[in-house]
C-alpha cells in the first residue's frame, strides 16, 4: 500500500485536464464546506454548469477558473495543479480558440494531446474522498468520475469510417469551390497548412468537431458538403452531454453582476 | 453569440497577458518559438500576449510547458472579486 491509494482504481484511469480540474474543484469545494449551488451562488454562476464543469465535461476559460478560486478561497495554484505539458520535438496542433466560446465554457469534443499529461494523485485516496462526498448528502453526491464503474476510456466513440472518409472530400471540394489555397484557408480558420492538408488527405483518424467547425466558417460553408458532415455528428454530441448548461441564465447573471 | 467579456476578464486577460510577455523574455523565446513549443498557433500566442483573448485551462497549461514553468505561475498576481451576494434565498 505505497502513498496515495497506488493500489486505487482511481489512480489508474486516465484523467483529461477537464477532469483533473474537476476534481481540483470539487476537493476544494468540500474542503470549503460548500455545497455545488452555495458555490455557483458565490461566483455568480449556473449550478448545473457548475455540475458540468466538476463532472469534467467542461474546460473552464481564465475567468472561470479565478472566479472560482476566488469562490473557494483557494489559491490560483490549487486549480490549476497536477497538469503539464511537455513540449513536442514536432508539429502540434490545437483547436483554435473562439468556438462555441460561450461564458466561459467549451463543450469539451476536441482530441487531448498525449503529451498533456495529468496525475491522478495529490489528495487522500478515493475512499476518503467518497466519504467526504457522502457526507456533504447533495443532489449528486459522488462525480461520475469517481463511481466504481466510471468509464476508463474516451468518453465519446470514435466517429464511424465512412464519415471520416467523407471529410477530407467535402472539405477539398468546398475549399476548392471557394478559391482558396490550404495557406488562405488556414490563415482564416487560425490553423497550419499543413494540418489542412493532412485534413485533406485524410491523414486525421479523428478530427475534432470545432476544428472542422472554424474550418467550415472559414470557408463561408453553410449548407455545404462540409457542413452536412459537421452538423449530425454535433446534434449526436450534444444529445451525449445530456445536461448542457443553462447558458442563458449564466449569462443573465454575469449581466447583473458587471 | 455572446462574447461579450466584463472589465474584470478584461483585465485578467490583459494581466495574464503580462506574465506571459514576462516569462516568455526569461525563456529567451519568441512568440512563434512559444508557440510551436505549446502546440498552439502563432496569431493564437500573440492574442493572448495582447490580451485580446482569455485562455482556455488547456492553453494556459500548454503555455507553462512551453515556458518551462508551473501553469500557475502564469496566474501570478491575478484575483476576482465577486459580486456582492444577491437577495434572498435561492
Amino acid at each position: 500500500m505505497s502513498g496515495l491509494g497506488q493500489e486505487d482504481k482511481w489512480v489508474g484511469k486516465e484523467w483529461t485536464p477537464a477532469e483533473r480540474f474537476a476534481a481540483n474543484v470539487v476537493w476544494f469545494r468540500l474542503k470549503a464546506g460548500l455545497t455545488q449551488q452555495e458555490l455557483a451562488d458565490r461566483v455568480g454562476m449556473n449550478r448545473t454548469a457548475l455540475s458540468a464543469l466538476e463532472r469534467g465535461l467542461r474546460l473552464p476559460r481564465l475567468d472561470t477558473i479565478l472566479k472560482l478560486v476566488a469562490g473557494l478561497g483557494a489559491e490560483n495554484c490549487d486549480l490549476v495543479a497536477w497538469m503539464w505539458w511537455d513540449p513536442p520535438g514536432h508539429e502540434s496542433y490545437e483547436t483554435p480558440p473562439g468556438v462555441a466560446d460561450i461564458g466561459g465554457y467549451e463543450v469539451w469534443d476536441f482530441d487531448v494531446s498525449p503529451r498533456l499529461r495529468v496525475s491522478p494523485v495529490g489528495y487522500e485516496t478515493r475512499e476518503r474522498f467518497r466519504d467526504r462526498l457522502r457526507q456533504m448528502d447533495e443532489e449528486d453526491p459522488v462525480p461520475e468520475l469517481l463511481r466504481d464503474d466510471a468509464p476508463s476510456a474516451a468518453l465519446r466513440p470514435r466517429p464511424d469510417a465512412a464519415w471520416v472518409a467523407r471529410t477530407p472530400q467535402a472539405l477539398r471540394s468546398l475549399r476548392e469551390e471557394r478559391g482558396l489555397s490550404r495557406e488562405q484557408l488556414a490563415e482564416r480558420a487560425r490553423t497550419t497548412a499543413a494540418f489542412i492538408g493532412k485534413l485533406e488527405e485524410g491523414e486525421v483518424p479523428d478530427p475534432g468537431l470545432q476544428t472542422l467547425t472554424e474550418i467550415c466558417r472559414a470557408l463561408d460553408g453553410e449548407g455545404s458538403g462540409l457542413s452536412a458532415q459537421i452538423e449530425p455528428v454535433r446534434a449526436e454530441r450534444r444529445a451525449a452531454v445530456q445536461k448542457v448548461p443553462d447558458e442563458p441564465a449564466e449569462r443573465d447573471a454575469r449581466a447583473a453582476e458587471e | 453569440m455572446g462574447k461579450k467579456k466584463g472589465p474584470q476578464a478584461t483585465e485578467a486577460g490583459r494581466a495574464f497577458g503580462r506574465n506571459l510577455a514576462r516569462l516568455r523574455g526569461r525563456a529567451g523565446l519568441s512568440q512563434e518559438g512559444t508557440a510551436d513549443r505549446a502546440g498552439l498557433h502563432r496569431t493564437h500566442v500573440a492574442m493572448i500576449e495582447a490580451g485580446q483573448r482569455l485562455p482556455r485551462l488547456d492553453t494556459i497549461v500548454k503555455l507553462g510547458g512551453a515556458l518551462r514553468v508551473e501553469p500557475c505561475e502564469l496566474l501570478a498576481g491575478m484575483t476576482w472579486k465577486l459580486a456582492e451576494p444577491k437577495e434572498g434565498p435561492k
